[in-house]
């Protein structure tokens, strides 16, 4: 076969281009460290090193979802235990008033602490987070308080002592609000089958509940100490207690079984925020294996493999050189370097 | 004697022309399409001596080019697939440089704004939280506008790399003209043809493949006439030139140049017979990357942006008020063609997100809502949320173009496609087609005419309109349905729409888990099949794929291109070592030559001597 002039120029040069090219791709993904650098150098690979991100990232909000509930329910929690170590302390005070033994001045001694605890029951079930929400609200997270005087109800009562009506009951008068029974701020910590969360205070199982309404938490569903009418709560059974004490009464038995079923409520409702911690707890835990799995993939389709890298790298480097000095030495080859 | 300094004269003269044509060869290694030549020397016609014939010395008959037609041809359409590769991967590459980076992008911002969306639903009631979406919005916004505008400029530029490419073959037409005007003179004169003109005419054409596909063929008389790439349409032929003409499409507003021949007398659209060489690239790459990357990318934000308004319409603000727009709702008109007969500019033809919910039970009004408008039941809204959903899936990524029918209805057509009409609109009524609300109510009787055609663009158009109208944090509807059964019976379906409290989170909960709900791209059991952040990803995938796919037969068309060319080389390229060779050869037979006239001349002298 002939070979022109050209051909061995356009030979030298595509294969010193080609091996350029090749040395441009490879530089890149060593450099970058990833093998997929835009979607062409792998389409099927880029569209899953995109959908394993967007899942990544997600399980990285659901996180700090998680972080957020818990922090809010660690509050909670605390708030709950104060409240019990006050029903306690209100209890032993009951049973030691209850004997018959004490007289009037040192039960309207004792009153005054009672009036004391009631006063730090009453900023516990009205406290708020760092966002000025109402913790025991409810929903109605951005109302005053949510434990109000209930005027209508504490009219047997002594003129200092008033009864207190949930937001949520229709005792609380101007204040009350229906939806303050329902606390409807899930939370959401995991992925959701259907996306959606309902309306209804139900929940799903993706999503942990944050809000409470303090009526059900502070509430005491069998008390038998109040008169009817009055919301049956904690606090007003220790109005009651105060009211009791105050006129130097001997407290009836009925307060005292009232603060222990109190405290085995609350108990209750610190169980169910315990096992809602362990749930972001868990969900946590396995979403972070889940995102260890998912980046281990992640990295398998997309990062390079440096080794393999390196040495496609030394490949392609000497074959240019080689390209290179091939050329070289081909075009000093010509007849008329021989003729004078 | 005479004879022997004839002979002698003759050979210097050929070896004279043989080294000049060696020359040529020389001088011409870097000229680009050029073809050796050589001289063909012949010997001259001997003369009888009655007792035998003597030769005469010889002469150059001709200088031919060493050339084969065939592998020319070849060359040229292999040049013109190689060419369109070329150009189709530098374009496809920088559009995919612009969208598809893996690390910035749409897909960052979107994450970002569902996170901030999600933070929201943690705390419904922050104001910093609730800044922060509308921080997010507002990012999210702007890159898309920059994006879009990136894209208006790669449309523009693609529009005047059609102008210039269409230039260049006009130019290039002219030329083989020409040529043709003067191989066939020569031709007809019965003299030699002119090698480095054929050369000049050859490069043309491998040039003018470079640019669009042709198909040539040779006449006899030398004059190579030129069709276009499908061989139907004539370029260049007998003492016509047929130039491409680039111009804007019918339709007005639609700013695009399409190439149109001006054949006896009627202008026609040949775009599509253009397929290979640059301008063949740039029409596919414009059809097949910047019109579908803009149409998906308009299928993502109109499926965002109709998703999110419609969960924000059953939500509440922090005023207890019904949720507004969320961001700016489609609502985009037609442009008619420059043919149409009837008055209609196409503004009175529109397209908006308006499912089809008025026949529904509980129906007040189209959202957004308010007081007068709310559905009659919260269960009722949420059917309406579901139709808007599917609505959604339905949403394709096409143009359409409307056609007056015979009877004054309104056939709507996919653009890109044609084929089979997709539905037909009756005259002043409306449809939905495609999850799309195409309304015709505007039109007035007489203002259009049977043929008339519109041209709309609805997802292209929602890449420039895209823009957030909340803008105070304040009117974020967080909240949603009161979960108070005000009658007790088990089921809110029932209930009369109506805002739960403040620090309720349920409907900012449902809009953040529109992130991971799929809405779009609904297959034919309508079960959507892409969330929105996926139908970018796959978007994205799509054009990696054309930009691999054309990487890979841009490779297999170099190495064809290089055996081609190899061939040609080998039969037509010019060898210096050969040439080194012809070189000493001739010049050896030359001075031999003139040896002949010095010993003619020796010869006379001795006859001379003789005499004396």
């Amino acid at each position: 076969m002939r070979i022109s002039t050209n051909q061995f120029h356009a030979q030298s040069f595509g294969s010193i281009n080609k091996h350029q090219n090749d040395l441009l791709d490879i530089q890149e993904k060593l450099s970058t460290g990833k093998r997929v650098n835009k979607p062409s150098d792998d389409p099927v690979a880029s569209y899953q090193i995109h959908a394993l991100n967007r899942t990544m990232n997600t399980i990285l909000q659901y996180e700090k979802n998680g972080q957020y509930a818990k922090s809010q329910l660690d509050y909670e929690e605390t708030q709950i235990n104060s409240a019990v170590d006050i029903s306690q302390r209100a209890r032993e005070l009951t049973i030691q008033m209850m004997n018959e033994t004490y007289t009037a001045e040192q039960r309207q001694a004792t009153a005054v602490e009672i009036g004391g605890l009631i006063n730090h029951l009453a900023n516990l079930m009205n406290s708020s987070n760092s966002e000025g929400e109402l913790l025991f609200a409810g929903s109605n997270v951005g109302v005053d308080k949510a434990f109000v005087v209930d005027n209508a109800n504490s009219g047997p009562l002594q003129t200092n002592n008033k009864y207190f009506a949930y937001i949520g009951s229709a005792n609380a008068g101007a204040d009350f609000d229906q939806r303050a029974n329902f606390g409807a701020r899930f939370i959401q910590i995991g992925f959701d089958a259907d996306n959606k969360v309902s309306p209804d205070d139900e929940g799903d199982p993706s999503r942990v509940r944050v809000t409470d309404n303090g009526g059900r938490v502070f509430g005491i569903e069998g008390s038998t100490s109040l008169p009817a009418g009055v919301d049956k709560s904690l606090i007003n059974v220790l109005v009651q207690l105060k009211d009791n004490l105050d006129q130097g009464l001997q407290p009836p038995a009925e307060i005292g079984e009232d603060l222990l079923s109190s405290i085995k409520e609350m108990s209750v409702q610190l169980s169910k925020i315990g096992s809602r911690q362990n749930r972001i707890e868990a969900q946590s835990d396995s979403g972070k294996a889940f995102s260890l799995s998912l980046e281990e993939r992640r990295s398998s389709i997309e990062d390079q493999d440096v080794v393999e890298g390196i040495s496609q790298l030394t490949r392609n480097q000497t074959a240019l050189q080689m390209a290179q000095q091939v050329f070289v030495k081909v075009q000093s080859m010509s007849l008329f370097n021989y003729m004078n | 004697m005479a004879s022997l300094l004839n002979i002698g004269a003759s050979a210097t003269a050929a070896f004279k022309t043989a080294i000049g044509t060696t020359s040529h060869n020389i001088a011409n290694i870097g000229t680009e399409g050029y073809n050796r030549q050589q001289a063909k020397i012949v010997s001259n016609t001997p003369s009888n001596y009655g007792n035998g014939f003597v030769g005469s010395g010889s002469r150059v008959n001709s200088v031919e080019r060493v050339y084969a037609s065939y592998i020319q041809d070849q060359l040229s359409s292999v040049n013109s697939l190689k060419s369109r590769y070329e150009e189709q991967l530098s374009l496809s590459k920088n559009i995919e440089g612009i969208v598809a980076s893996n690390d910035k992008g749409v897909q960052q911002f979107m994450q970002r704004l569902f996170d901030s969306l999600q933070n929201l639903a943690d705390s419904p009631v922050s104001n910093t939280n609730r800044a922060l979406v509308i921080d997010e919005v507002k990012n999210m916004e702007g890159f898309i506008s920059n994006l879009s505008s990136v894209l208006a400029d790669s449309q523009a530029q693609t529009n005047s790399q059609v102008e210039n490419v269409a230039t260049e073959i006009n130019n290039r037409l002219d030329f083989i003209r020409t040529v043709n005007k003067e191989v066939s003179k020569s031709f007809v004169n019965g003299s030699q043809m002119p090698n480095d003109l054929l050369d000049k005419r050859d490069q043309a054409i491998f040039e003018l493949n470079s640019y669009m596909d042709v198909k040539t063929f040779r006449q006899d008389d030398g004059e190579i006439i030129v069709y276009t790439g499908d061989a139907r349409l004539p370029l260049v032929m007998g003492n016509s030139v047929y130039h491409l003409d680039a111009s804007r499409t019918e339709f007005n507003n639609e700013n695009r140049t399409e190439i149109y021949l001006n054949i006896a007398g009627k202008k026609t659209m040949v775009s599509d017979r253009i397929t290979n060489g640059q301008l063949g690239a740039t029409l596919d790459y414009r059809t097949n990357v910047l019109d579908k990357v803009m149409n998906e990318m308009g299928v993502t934000l109109n499926g965002l942006s109709a998703s999110m308004n419609w969960q924000h319409y059953q939500g509440y603000d922090i005023n207890g008020n019904a949720g507004q727009n969320f961001y700016k709702p489609l609502n985009v008109s037609a442009t008619a063609s420059v043919q149409n007969i009837g008055p209609e500019d196409g503004t009175n033809i529109t397209i908006s997100f308006k499912p089809d919910i008025a026949g529904l039970a509980g129906f007040n009004g189209h959202p957004p809502y308010n007081i007068a408008t709310q559905p009659a039941n919260y269960g009722a809204k949420e059917t309406f949320l579901d139709t808007a959903n599917t609505a959604i899936g339905n949403f394709k990524a096409r143009e359409y173009e409307v056609r007056v029918n015979a009877a004054g209805d309104f056939e709507i057509f996919d653009h890109k496609e044609g084929g089979v009409a997709l539905a037909t609109v009756a005259f002043g009524a409306n449809a939905q087609i495609d999850g799309l609300d195409f309304n015709f109510n505007g039109i007035t009787a007489g203002s259009v005419t049977v043929g008339d055609k519109f041209l709309i663009k609805p997802h292209q158009q929602m890449l420039q309109d895209f823009s957030a109208v909340i803008n105070d944090s304040k009117l974020i509807a967080t909240r949603g349905q009161t979960p108070v059964d005000a009658n007790n019976d088990g089921s809110l379906l029932d209930e009369v729409p109506s805002a739960a409290a403040i620090g309720d989170n349920v409907n900012m909960a449902n809009m953040a888990s529109l992130q991971s709900k799929k809405m779009l791209y609904a297959d034919s059991s309508g079960i959507s099949s892409e969330t929105i952040l996926g139908s970018y990803s796959k978007m994205s995938a799509n054009l990696g794929m054309y930009v691999r796919a054309t990487d890979i037969q841009l490779t297999a068309q170099n190495n064809v291109f290089e055996q081609v060319s190899a061939r040609r080389e080998s039969i037509s390229g010019v060898s210096l070592d050969e040439e080194a060779s012809n070189l000493i050869r001739y010049q050896q037979a030359y001075e031999a030559s003139a040896q002949i006239i010095q010993t003619s001349q020796t010869l006379f002298q001795t006859l001379l001597g003789a005499m004396n």
